[in-house]
């Protein structure tokens, strides 16, 4: 499929086809993970902090020994333990420091996974670079690591006193859209998910379907190495948000922008259409691109996190 | 008009930072990159020196064929990463625009020996202008555009310094060699009334140090700079918020409020520069078609 022959993106069919072994290599990584001590810091940081919220700089151990970073924050009046939320960043974006929802009654954790800022001592293959680092292998792809230090957020926040770990929440857009989900779908301890614009979902359909950074760095490579495609696809079949989406069972928002340059709508539908929760809803914004409808879906995001957080 | 106070000393203040760029050898190198060149386009890595001195990067992007091209400055933003056309955008443009794409010191590609961290880089020095990283920050951008004009595949006569914060505004000012702007008022507008929020929070730690952080961020109002501004210029943000700045913009300046939408608003930025390019059609990507 080419951009010159596009479908209306809710009729779109994905190309990408699921391992045999997806969840043996997953389940695989997350035993593995399991017996690696979490070795948490948690240093308060009162630049950040305000009279209300209190935010600590934390680093954990990760997959293959590397050490990630993430900002805590947590209101400091509270009765009885917190529901959480896990933060998970864009592409590009500098994890920022979640304390707005922290003011809106949450523990919140936002990380910096592998090659983010603050994470990158060990490992720091750059922007552009982090897509396609190792894309020929499974096994040291970025993004087998970058996935689990997201899902180690988990741990981090079951170590918590403050923290009901009954309560914990992923949200996040563009690649956080894409860890959100994969998040979910790797820790059943989250009991609510929403994804904006979800990147990684979708990768060998969406470097047909736009010719735009971050997708364009698999473009780049494959024009460079063109023989080594199939490699790819195989690769990346592990890592795609598509075929994630049979694993999740929790409730979950998927919102786009249906003009959407950088995330082709066409793949937040083939995503939203694998997932397995019986609680999902959809929202697609025309007139939006990879803002997602923000403007007006900010409310809805929160609303959906307090019904399955606050008031359940 | 902004409610901040114009340094006295603001012209010799920004005189003595484009002498040390004068006094500071560029010492640019090339590198080509074959994973980032495409059909219609070729693509390196620069390595250039600002004020310091100090080392900075940037990715180049010229058209293949007969330039000169008209030329995008996508100079440094404030988070970490330099990429080398903005996220969305059509890739195809390298094919018809020279894109330089350049990171200030702090950002990847340019953080040694100083690596800016985010939050954090915007109060790194503030307590007086002289120190406030953003002094060279602000020069990073003038020596990307020093590196342009070296470069005799530009266009001089269509040369736009491109992003949504203020940035844009200070360059075309110092340098009137761009010709075109397109930016908004960004973090240090009228800065009097409202600071970024990471200011906000080193105040909060350092409230005694207030008045002396409000002066620094002063000589970094876009207002200051608007009278300087002579090219043709789009300016985003809220008209009634922005129209002053406006109006003290000596080019001739359009003003458009944001529709909250990337595709809207990406779609109308697409078009005006193209448009003042003299390209009948602008280059936009698949899903905005």
């Amino acid at each position: 499929m080419s951009q010159n022959e596009r479908v209306p993106a809710d009729q779109y069919h994905t190309i990408v086809t699921r391992p045999a072994d997806f969840d043996a290599f997953w389940d695989g990584l997350l035993a593995q993970t399991a017996d690696i001590p979490l070795n948490a810091t948690v240093e308060p940081v009162p630049l950040r902090s305000t009279p209300e919220i209190e935010v600590y700089d934390v680093h954990y151990d990760s997959l293959d020994g590397v050490r990630i970073a993430g900002w805590y924050a947590v209101p400091r009046e509270r009765s009885g333990k917190l529901p959480a939320i896990v933060q998970v960043p864009g592409y590009l974006q500098d994890p920022p420091i979640p304390r707005s929802w922290a003011e809106d009654g949450y523990a919140a954790f936002s990380v910096a996974p592998r090659g983010k800022i603050r994470s990158n001592q060990q490992f720091n293959p750059g922007y552009p670079g982090l897509l396609t680092h190792n894309i020929v292998d499974r096994n040291t792809y970025t993004y087998r690591g970058f996935y689990i230090d997201a899902a180690r957020t988990i741990d981090f926040l079951l170590s918590r006193d403050e923290v009901d770990g009954e309560r914990i929440g992923v949200t996040g857009s563009s690649q956080g859209g894409g860890l959100a989900i994969s998040t979910a779908a790797l820790r059943p301890e989250v009991r609510a998910a929403a994804a904006g614009c979800p990147y990684l979902c979708g990768y060998m359909d969406s470097i047909e379907l736009t010719h735009t950074y971050p997708y364009q760095e698999i473009s780049d490579y494959l024009r460079l190495y063109p023989e080594r495609r199939e490699a790819v696809r195989d690769t990346l079949a592990y890592f795609d948000g598509i075929n994630f989406g049979a694993r999740i069972t929790c409730p979950i928002m998927v919102y786009i922008g249906l003009q959407d340059n950088v995330c082709p709508p066409e793949t937040g539908y083939a995503v939203f259409n694998t997932i397995a929760s019986e609680d999902k809803q959809f929202y697609p914004y025309d007139g939006h691109g990879h803002d997602a409808g923000s403007i007006y879906h900010g409310p809805k995001l929160k609303d959906f996190f307090k019904n399955h957080l606050q008031n359940y | 008009m902004s409610n901040t106070s114009r340094p006295e000393d603001f012209d010799a203040y920004w005189q003595q930072v484009c002498g040390e760029l004068e006094a500071t050898p560029i010492a640019a190198e090339e590198e080509h990159l074959p994973i980032r060149s495409t059909e219609y386009c070729e693509c390196y890595t620069v390595r250039f020196t600002g004020i310091g001195p100090y080392r900075l990067f940037g990715y180049l992007s010229i058209p293949h064929g007969d330039g000169p091209f008209p030329t995008l400055l996508l100079g440094p933003a404030y988070r970490s990463v330099v990429d080398p056309l903005p996220q969305g955008d059509a890739n195809e443009k390298r094919g018809r625009f020279l894109v330089f794409s350049t990171g200030g010191r702090g950002q990847r590609n340019a953080d040694k020996p100083y690596a800016g961290v985010f939050p954090g880089m915007m109060t790194e020095g503030i307590d007086a202008p002289e120190t406030s990283i953003f002094r060279g920050f602000v020069a990073d951008w003038l020596r990307a555009v020093d590196y342009l004009l070296a470069r005799p595949e530009v266009d001089r006569s269509r040369i736009a310094a491109v992003k949504k914060e203020g940035m844009p505004i200070l360059t075309a000012a110092l340098r009137p060699e761009v010709t075109h702007v397109a930016a908004s008022p960004g973090d240090f507008y009228n800065t009097s009334d409202h600071v970024p929020g990471e200011v906000e929070d080193y105040l909060r730690l350092y409230p005694e140090k207030e008045e002396q952080v409000k002066r620094t961020l002063s000589y970094f109002d876009p207002f200051f700079f608007a009278p300087n501004v002579r090219a043709r210029t789009l300016l985003w943000g809220n008209p009634e918020a922005v129209s002053p700045l406006a109006e003290a913009i000596a080019g001739e300046t359009d003003v458009q409020a944001t529709e909250h939408s990337s595709y809207k608003d990406g779609l109308f930025q697409e078009q005006w520069i193209s448009d003042q390019f003299g390209f009948e059609d602008a280059i936009i990507p698949a899903h905005w078609q």
